[in-house]
């Protein structure tokens, strides 16, 4: 801070950097304005435009009259389909390679390449893991268009950053831990099992659990390889869809909405934008709040 | 951690009689638990190769039979079977640089907001809620792009930017509303909180010493926030190059709002494509062999250049940081 002697002198430098400061931070403050308000409104304008149409009948009945009337069920339940089998593999898998990264391998020439392939792959666009989806499980393994085609797709994309924000998680763990759980006799199996994965499983979590929401949202991974414009299903039944059937997905009902339905109402797009964003946003919060509640039971 | 033990330790009883802190040879569960999680690592390593594979072999046609001038065409002509990439690579370096034009200096001003003046409660509030944002799925941005934002242009931006700058070529031709410039807008939109949150730790990493220097050196806040930013403008580089990396793979928000034609435009009004909306718009309706190996061969190069742009990121964000994990991890 500037010594403010406020009867003597008082230059006119100091007045200038006084002044200078000022709209320094003005303009900062100005600049987070400017950003953080319009994205507070793009959401609050999409629920605003959706109301009308939100209920709970909104979310348990399929579209009807050409998707321009009735619900999203059908969508929703394919979304969920779509997210929780491709978490059935991706989670697993990339917690597995992460633990043997950080707690097994060394630093070999193997693991490095492992990592790079790791690290290179999370910034592959969605739309390169499209073509491969479409090119290796829809027709090379014979999958089909299938629901279990377009999961698989998601979790090849998934897998890359649940690897990363395993291994940060399990890198967090003090050293000394493993350590003193070793000279007890416990083998590296047991050390993980008992003291390396109940220290980091809230930060293993928050990355797997964050993947779900950017599984539900992408479009362009599951438009080539098992979401398809519109199938009926039964309404209310969970169990309505197949691994090997094709099916619907809110991001993708969204998509087709827009663009390829005439005279849909003015608020189905929206409200269909507000249930997708209901549920990754729903998702994300679980993630954040797990993440407080697991590091307020931490003991270091 | 590595194994400097030098003392045979059978089994770990005998090592816990040794006193040494881990047993040389693990009982066959153990070893076991190694191979399986060394495989699966191995089929991690085993994807990355075959999506590299997959996507160059899909190419290959295309890349015998246009070789380099592919990247240097425009022509894009499906009934012929002669295509070239250069509108959608232009389309996609245009619409990238816009939105880092945009969000970069709003972004950096944010984070520095956030990380040195804002109140620390309101700091960590609205950085949870940016963190929020950045979870919104890519198809309601380009929703939001349709709706509400390629109306405004239409009627209001638009025709007031030709109207007082219609004398500078990127601003001439017809509002349409939708186009280069929408485009733009919704990536920097949709890139900022990446940049904010990103940037924030990169400052709030910093050490605060250097603060306490300037200030009793007798800076100013904002004299102290120069010294600050000068100290953290490689890992701010990089922060902003993994934005570029998130707008130069943008798909389904570009596609609805770029217009898609394969026209090379000085003018931002007017309408264009990226190299990922053409692959999304395209690749359904693609028939014949050279039309399908060509939108793969696209995604061969947008492929290459996000890895090269999150590369470079990579190594910057890194450098500033000093390898501190916690931080160096969102990278």
């Amino acid at each position: 801070m500037i010594p403010s002697p406020a009867k003597f002198g008082e230059t006119q430098a100091v007045r200038r950097r006084r002044r200078e400061e000022r709209v320094a931070r003005a303009a900062f403050g100005v600049m987070a304005l400017v950003l953080v308000v319009p994205l507070v409104l793009i959401v609050s304008h999409l629920v605003a435009q959706a109301f009308p149409l939100l209920s709970w009948d909104f979310l348990t009945t399929n579209p009807v009259a050409g998707m321009r009337k009735g619900g999203v069920w059908s969508a929703l339940l394919g979304t969920i389909w779509l997210v929780g089998v491709s978490l059935a593999v991706a989670a697993p898998i990339g917690v597995l390679t992460a633990v043997y990264l950080n707690e097994y391998a060394g630093d070999t020439w193997l693991t490095r390449i492992i990592h790079l392939a790791v690290v290179n792959l999370a910034g592959v666009p969605s739309i390169v893991h499209a073509l491969f989806g479409l090119g290796a499980f829809v027709i090379f393994a014979h999958l089909g268009r299938s629901i279990l085609a377009a999961s698989l797709t998601l979790a090849i994309m998934t897998l890359p950053v649940i690897i990363a924000s395993t291994k940060e998680a399990l890198a967090s763990v003090p050293n000394s831990f493993r350590e003193a759980c070793w000279n007890v006799g416990a083998t590296r199996w047991q050390t993980i099992r008992g003291i390396v994965l109940p220290n980091s499983i809230s930060g293993i979590l928050t990355g797997v659990i964050l993947q779900v929401s950017r599984a539900a949202g992408e479009t362009a991974p599951i438009m080539f390889t098992g979401a398809v414009f519109y199938k009926k299903i039964e309404a209310g039944n969970p169990f309505a869809y197949g691994l090997k059937d094709q099916c619907m997905a809110l991001s993708m009902h969204l998509y087709t909405v827009t663009t390829q339905v005439p005279d849909v109402p003015h608020a189905l797009p929206y409200a269909i934008a507000v249930v997708l964003l209901g549920t990754t946003l729903l998702v994300n919060a679980t993630s954040i709040a797990l993440r407080v509640y697991l590091r307020s039971r931490k003991k270091w | 951690m590595s194994g400097s033990i030098t003392v045979a330790a059978s089994s770990p009883e005998a090592a816990r009689s040794l006193g040494r802190p881990r047993p040389r040879s693990a009982p066959w569960a153990d070893l076991a638990c190694h191979g399986l999680l060394a495989s699966l690592a191995a089929l991690v390593l085993a994807v990355a190769i075959l999506i590299l594979f997959e996507t160059a072999r899909g190419a290959a046609p295309s890349i015998s039979a246009f070789g380099f001038h592919f990247l240097g065409s425009t022509e894009w002509d499906p009934v012929a079977d002669r295509y070239g990439a250069l509108p959608y690579l232009y389309g996609t370096i245009v619409s990238s640089a816009l939105a880092l034009t945009l969000a970069l200096p709003l972004g950096i001003g944010t984070a520095v907001f956030l990380a040195e003046l804002a109140p620390p409660r309101l700091g960590e509030a609205v950085a949870f809620l940016v963190e929020l944002l950045a979870a919104i799925p890519s198809i309601v941005y380009g929703i939001w792009g349709v709706f509400v934002l390629a109306p405004w242009l239409r009627s209001a931006l638009e025709p007031w930017l030709v109207a007082h700058l219609g004398f500078l070529p990127l601003f001439r031709g017809f509002p349409f509303g939708i186009g280069m410039l929408n485009a733009g807008i919704v990536l920097a939109v949709m890139v900022s909180p990446t940049i904010i949150s990103l940037s924030r730790q990169i400052l709030l990493a910093l050490p605060g010493s250097l603060r306490e220097a300037a200030l009793a050196m007798g800076a100013t806040r904002a004299e102290a926030i120069g010294v600050m930013l000068d100290a953290a403008r490689p890992g701010l580089l990089g922060a902003s190059i993994l934005g570029l990396g998130r707008a130069l793979g943008e798909t389904m928000a570009v596609t609805l709002v770029i217009g898609n034609t394969n026209r090379i435009s000085a003018s931002l009004l007017a309408p264009g494509a990226t190299m990922a909306s053409v692959i999304a718009n395209e690749f359904t309706e693609a028939t014949g062999k050279l039309y399908l190996s060509a939108l793969t061969e696209i995604a061969l190069v947008l492929f290459a250049l996000t890895v090269i742009v999150n590369a470079l990121a990579r190594l910057l964000v890194r450098g500033a940081t000093g390898a501190r994990r916690d931080i160096a991890g969102a990278a």
